[in-house]
């Protein structure tokens, strides 16, 4: 139990650390040198000193939406497993928890951004409301395929025995749901192909544009939010690769250190060598991953 | 039991009342509410009363019919049904007497209360009639109350249409429910619950009686090839009525279901998965129409069709475990399932009010004519948003509650069995939670967030308090269910043992608590919130905060027409089930280098009352001339037929 | 060890498909059913690793060249000559033949799990994703517009009868299979000039045209 304290305490500091991952990844393939990875502290203690600015058509809602999804993201982080121990809390179902309370953060998100009135972000809103739907569908086939290869609905307990049930049972499988859940997660965290970080063109922004009007402390909690996100499902990701079983503490957190680093390499050098897909595109990307996760569950039929 | 009579009479009373002559308008509508709010409090208590435990009250006096018999039994199930439909009738009356006002002075309200009364009073007696004839005399009484209700504003043609529609498909509906009971009382010998329930014999006529039953109570809760009438008459009707007949008077399709299915005492593995089935398609297809109407009434009947597909889905799931032989499948299904009544009637009652709310504080229910009515109506806007995030699923609120006890429920049978329908379930809820989600985001963003797009809207009033308690009261309860999901759970279990007569304690206690863990998350998110809330206070305070405007790319002539609309919020994921929703778009694409008119309008009619019934008379006269479009000289056509015929050659001989 | 590389590879075969069935691009498509025939091609290398002969090398390194390479080399040399190198306004929707894709993958497991096979090649995927293949490539022949898909469509129709034809015997005779390639052979060969008379009568490659012939 303490282990898991520490544990969630470690990821929720060196979550910022992951983004700062990827961009390295990005300018060292594109030749430049990039900011440092520690970009994302820097940029969090200045918003948080800062002051902010409010749109004059806002109401609380506005303010509501990065405290609500930050909190939903924190509670959501009480159950992941990290670095092979089981997570804070944990109980049969909790996995539906989990992808709810991503859910309510969505709901808070696309919430403030129709607060501003801005027709931005209303686009923003509503693409991010639809690429949800087959996330939330891939994410869920990927679920059942994984708790019937388990034989558990709790997401330590599923994340924990993937790897030596289901990569036993069936290693295609295991690289099926594997896959799929990647694409999951990129559509999550708003990375290419389904949405570009870096993008400074509203009309084709998702994420980003829905954040547009947010300044100082919101945007922080925005930016740590997307970080912790990002971390969290990351880190289910390696526990699905790989078995975190190693014996000691020290060696498992060491292994789950570099399962992560070499994951946002991973999400690094995907966007560095594709462009965003054309939005109308994306929901067919998110097919596929469910078609795959789909395809994982036959295999184990 | 006598206060549940008391009940009945208050408010057999106050519709008597309603009908004396003389009476002021205003007295009357006062003595209506109070007669109503007594006999629902009435109501209230001997339904808790029941609920709790103990012995099940009944009463029997014999009646001249044959096969009849005035027989009231408040068991567990139906005491449930009752607490919510007390519950919500109670808000509904209270909403209704300030609401109706606005009508005052044009036009007799006399029906109007009479009826409010009698549909309140005869489905209390449908839930509580322990005898076949019974049950389907308050039946037909509260589907005619129900008609009346509808076509209150009978002068407006839409109003007429959809008040008739409902008229003949609730009699269709109860055209199937004579054969049930009739196939029921041939087969147990009588017509009374009590009897029938556990007999041997009726498994004979178990086929027979489980579709009929589906689809006489499908009419009535609305199962999607059946639902035709919700999305006309929801709107057509009165909030207030929209109210109770969404949030109560569909439900007693669910509970006559619900009633017929613990008749049984084994019921074959098919009847859970036809059950899912049915619950998928409602639910998906519910949603997905939806989440392209752009009236607010409108889409909260089209929601109506999709919680009833969740209910559905929690039956399946119990149905199939129990069939199948996992008890906490079973009991998790069910309990999700009933829970999953009382949520819906709570929430979607709640979201009519709040729609019968701003209708009243701005005259529209067209959403795109609406915007920044949260500043104009922040009670309203709270009654909404609270019903919205509880309707999409999401902790803390009650809607989570049932949905987490549906999806355990599945992931149960699928870690046990390998039945297909389960794996179906998780995959089903996700995509409906999912649209709900995109669905009410645009519900409550666009007609309370932003700025006005009309002077009506800019203009709204909130509703005075008469209005506004009765919604607090909803919200509170949905709240309540959220944060304490194990102080309902046994009452749950008391209706749920109805249907799974014996229950292992061991199953019964790992699912208690487990949900006592929902409840916990509940409190941890609400307390993050709240902690991070202040920590941003405490991080502003003293800081710079400015106002100004939104950032608009530096285009300075913003106007509030240039808003996204609930159309244009839609259109990318409604145009992903466009093959299905078959929406009606005029487009006017802006051309040349400097356009001066563009526009864009949808809107997506309902495809089983106006293309399949439609279609079908259509159909039968063009099916012979179809058949010459066999030979269509298309290769791949050819190629097809071939394969097609090869496929279906495969799959026979290898079943054989 | 060598059934769960064989999975790998049959996986990556039924991706393939996929692939095939998701995107509009015509070259990436016929990459990916070169990609699947040289997967294909290893199989026989995989399953027989006890005892490697010559003829298993032959067989692997024939259907590896003739796949890989050489039928994918013709279908872009027929490619480059065309106007259009995207399918476009298939019958049935890139996204809805994805959707049907993972509903036949489903439907070959389940018919796989019910046909009479021998014990050995039973619970493995070599069945289900053999018959997946044949019936995505009859979806690929079925619903594609132009001429090129419909040959990549009987490529993954070979491509799946090929592994049929991997599972059911060890050590396949010779003959049998130089039969089945020169008959895919042939056939891509009559293919290609086909299109090139489709294109040379009609300007472009799609079959629609052929309509006009009906009377």
């Amino acid at each position: 139990m303490r282990t898991s304290w520490v544990n969630l305490l470690a990821a929720a500091v060196a979550a910022p650390m992951l983004p700062g991952l990827i961009a390295k990844t990005k300018a060292a393939v594109a030749g430049r040198q990039g900011p440092p990875v520690l970009q994302l502290y820097y940029d969090l203690i200045k918003l948080l000193r800062k002051g902010a600015v409010y749109s004059r058509t806002t109401t609380v809602f506005f303010s509501a939406g990065p405290v609500v999804s930050m909190a939903a993201i924190l509670a959501a982080a009480l159950f992941v497993p990290l670095a092979g121990t089981a997570s804070v809390l944990s109980f049969d179902g909790d996995i539906i928890l989990f992808a709810y309370l991503f859910g309510l953060a969505r709901f808070f998100t696309v919430t403030a951004a129709l607060d501003t009135g801005s027709s931005f972000e209303g686009m923003g809103a509503a693409r991010e409301a639809t690429f949800a739907l087959f996330a939330e569908l891939a994410l869920f086939v990927n679920l059942v395929g994984l708790a019937k290869a388990t034989g558990t609905f709790s997401l330590s307990g599923l994340s924990g025995r993937a790897a030596e049930s289901l990569g036993l049972a069936s290693p295609g499988a295991l690289v099926l749901t594997c896959l799929s859940f990647f694409v999951v997660a990129l559509a999550e965290n708003c990375r290419v192909p389904v949405d570009d970080p870096n993008t400074h063109l509203e009309l084709t922004m998702v994420h980003e544009v829905m954040v547009l009007d947010h300044s100082g402390p919101d945007l922080a909690f925005i930016l740590y939010g997307a970080a912790l996100k990002l971390t969290l499902t990351l880190s289910i990701l390696a526990h699905l690769l790989f078995p975190m079983d190693l014996g000691s503490p020290v060696k498992e957190s060491a292994f789950f250190l570099s399962v992560l680093a070499a994951l946002s390499i991973a999400v690094g050098l995907v966007e560095s060598s594709m462009a965003r897909l054309r939005l109308l595109r994306v929901p067919r990307l998110l097919m596929a991953a469910c078609v795959l996760a789909v395809f994982a569950v036959a295999l184990q039929w | 039991m006598t206060l549940f009579l008391a009940a009945l009479l208050c408010l057999a009373g106050g519709g008597g009342l309603s009908l004396v002559p003389g009476i002021s308008r205003r007295t009357e509508s006062r003595l209506l509410t109070a007669f109503a709010l007594a006999g629902c409090g009435a109501g209230l208590v001997s339904a808790f009363h029941a609920l709790g435990g103990g012995a099940v009250p009944s009463m029997d006096i014999p009646w001249r019919i044959p096969g009849g018999d005035v027989s009231l039994v408040l068991d567990p199930l139906s005491s449930l049904f009752l607490a919510l439909h007390f519950t919500v009738s109670g808000a509904a009356v209270l909403f209704g007497y300030s609401y109706f006002k606005s009508v005052e002075g044009e036009r007799s309200l006399k029906a109007l209360h009479f009826f409010f009364s009698t549909i309140i009073l005869f489905t209390a007696l449908t839930f509580a009639s322990g005898n076949g004839i019974l049950f389907l005399f308050s039946w037909e009484a509260m589907a005619l109350s129900s008609f009346f209700l509808v076509g209150f504003e009978h002068e407006k043609k839409s109003v007429r249409k959809a008040s008739y529609l409902y008229l003949v498909l609730t009699r269709v509906g109860t055209l199937c429910l004579f054969a049930v009971f009739l196939l029921l009382a041939q087969a147990a010998g009588s017509l009374q619950f009590s009897v029938i329930a556990g007999r041997p014999e009726i498994l004979r006529v178990g086929s027979a009686v489980f579709l009929l039953a589906l689809a006489g109570f499908g009419v009535k809760a609305g199962f999607m090839p059946f639902h035709v009438w919700l999305p006309e008459a929801h709107p057509a009707a009165p909030s207030p009525v929209s109210a109770l007949l969404s949030g109560v008077v569909i439900k007693t399709g669910i509970y006559g279901l619900v009633r017929v299915l613990s008749f049984f005492p084994e019921r074959p593995v098919w009847w859970g998965a036809m059950l899912i089935g049915v619950g998928i398609v409602s639910g998906i297809l519910g949603v997905a129409w939806a989440l392209a109407q752009h009236d607010f009434k409108r889409l909260l009947a089209y929601h109506s069709v999709e919680n009833i597909g969740i209910i559905a889905l929690g039956l399946g799931v119990g149905c199939l475990g129990q069939s199948l032989g996992f008890p906490a499948a079973a009991l998790l299904g069910f309990a999700g399932g009933l829970a999953h009544v009382v949520n819906h009637g709570l929430f979607k009652s709640l979201l009519f009010l709040g729609a019968g709310s701003v209708l009243h504080g701005t005259g529209t229910a067209e959403m795109d004519r609406q915007g920044g009515l949260w500043k104009r109506m922040p009670w309203t806007g709270f009654a909404v948003v609270t019903g919205s995030v509880a309707i999409c699923g999401l902790p803390p609120l009650n809607g989570f509650v049932s949905e987490w006890l549906v999806y355990s429920g599945a992931f149960r049978l699928i870690l046990g069995g390998k039945h297909l329908a389960a794996f179906l379930v998780p995959p089903a809820l996700a995509l409906i939670g999912a649209l709900a989600l995109a669905c009410f985001t645009k519900a409550f963003g666009i007609q309370f967030l932003g700025t006005a797009r009309t002077t009506s809207a800019a203009e709204a009033r909130e509703s005075g308090p008469a209005m506004i308690v009765p919604m607090m009261a909803l919200a509170g309860v949905c709240a309540f269910i959220g944060l304490f999901p194990t102080t309902v759970f046994p009452a749950l279990i008391r209706a749920v043992g109805v249907l799974v007569p014996s229950m292992d304690p061991a199953v019964l206690r790992g699912s208690g608590s487990l949900l006592g863990w929902v409840g916990v998350s509940a409190w941890i998110l609400i307390v993050l919130v709240v902690l991070l809330a202040l920590f941003r206070r405490m991080l502003l305070r003293g800081k710079p905060v400015a106002l100004s405007s939104t950032w608009a790319c530096g285009f300075g002539a913003v106007t509030p027409r240039i808003q996204y609309t609930s159309s244009s919020f839609a259109q990318f994921p409604a145009s992903l089930f466009r093959s299905i929703l078959k929406p009606v778009v005029h487009a006017l694409n802006p051309s040349g280098y400097f356009p001066d008119r563009a526009g864009f309008e949808s809107h997506t009619p309902d495809a089983v009352l106006d293309r399949f019934i439609a279609e079908a008379g259509r159909g039968c006269r063009t099916v012979v001339r179809r058949a010459r479009h066999l030979q269509h000289g298309r290769m791949q056509l050819y190629l097809a037929y071939g394969l097609l015929f090869l496929l279906v050659l495969l799959i026979w001989k290898i079943s054989l | 060890m060598v059934g769960r590389l064989v999975e790998l590879v049959l996986v990556a075969v039924v991706l393939a498909d996929l692939f095939v069935l998701a995107s509009p691009p015509l070259a990436a498509c016929i990459r990916a059913v070169a990609l699947q025939g040289m997967a294909l091609g290893l199989i026989p290398l995989l399953l027989h690793r006890d005892g490697w002969s010559a003829h298993t090398f032959l067989i692997a390194f024939g259907m590896i060249a003739l796949k890989g390479f050489l039928i994918p080399g013709m279908l872009f040399k027929a490619l480059r000559e065309a106007p259009l190198h995207r399918e476009e306004e298939p019958l049935v929707g890139f996204s809805l033949s994805l959707i049907l894709g993972g509903g036949l993958i489903a439907l070959a497991v389940a018919l796989a799990g019910k046909l009479p096979l021998p014990v050995g090649v039973k619970g493995s995927l070599l069945v289900p994703a053999a018959l997946a293949t044949v019936m995505m490539g009859c979806l690929v022949i079925v619903t594609r517009v132009k001429a090129m898909s419909q040959v990549l469509g009987f490529l993954m129709l070979e491509n799946g009868i090929l592994a049929f034809g991997l599972t059911l015997s060890r050590e396949l005779p010779v003959l049998v299979e130089t039969g089945v390639l020169m008959d895919v052979f042939v056939g891509v060969f009559i293919m290609a000039v086909v299109i090139r008379h489709i294109q040379l009568e009609f300007g472009s490659m799609n079959t629609r045209k052929l309509t006009a012939l009906k009377e």
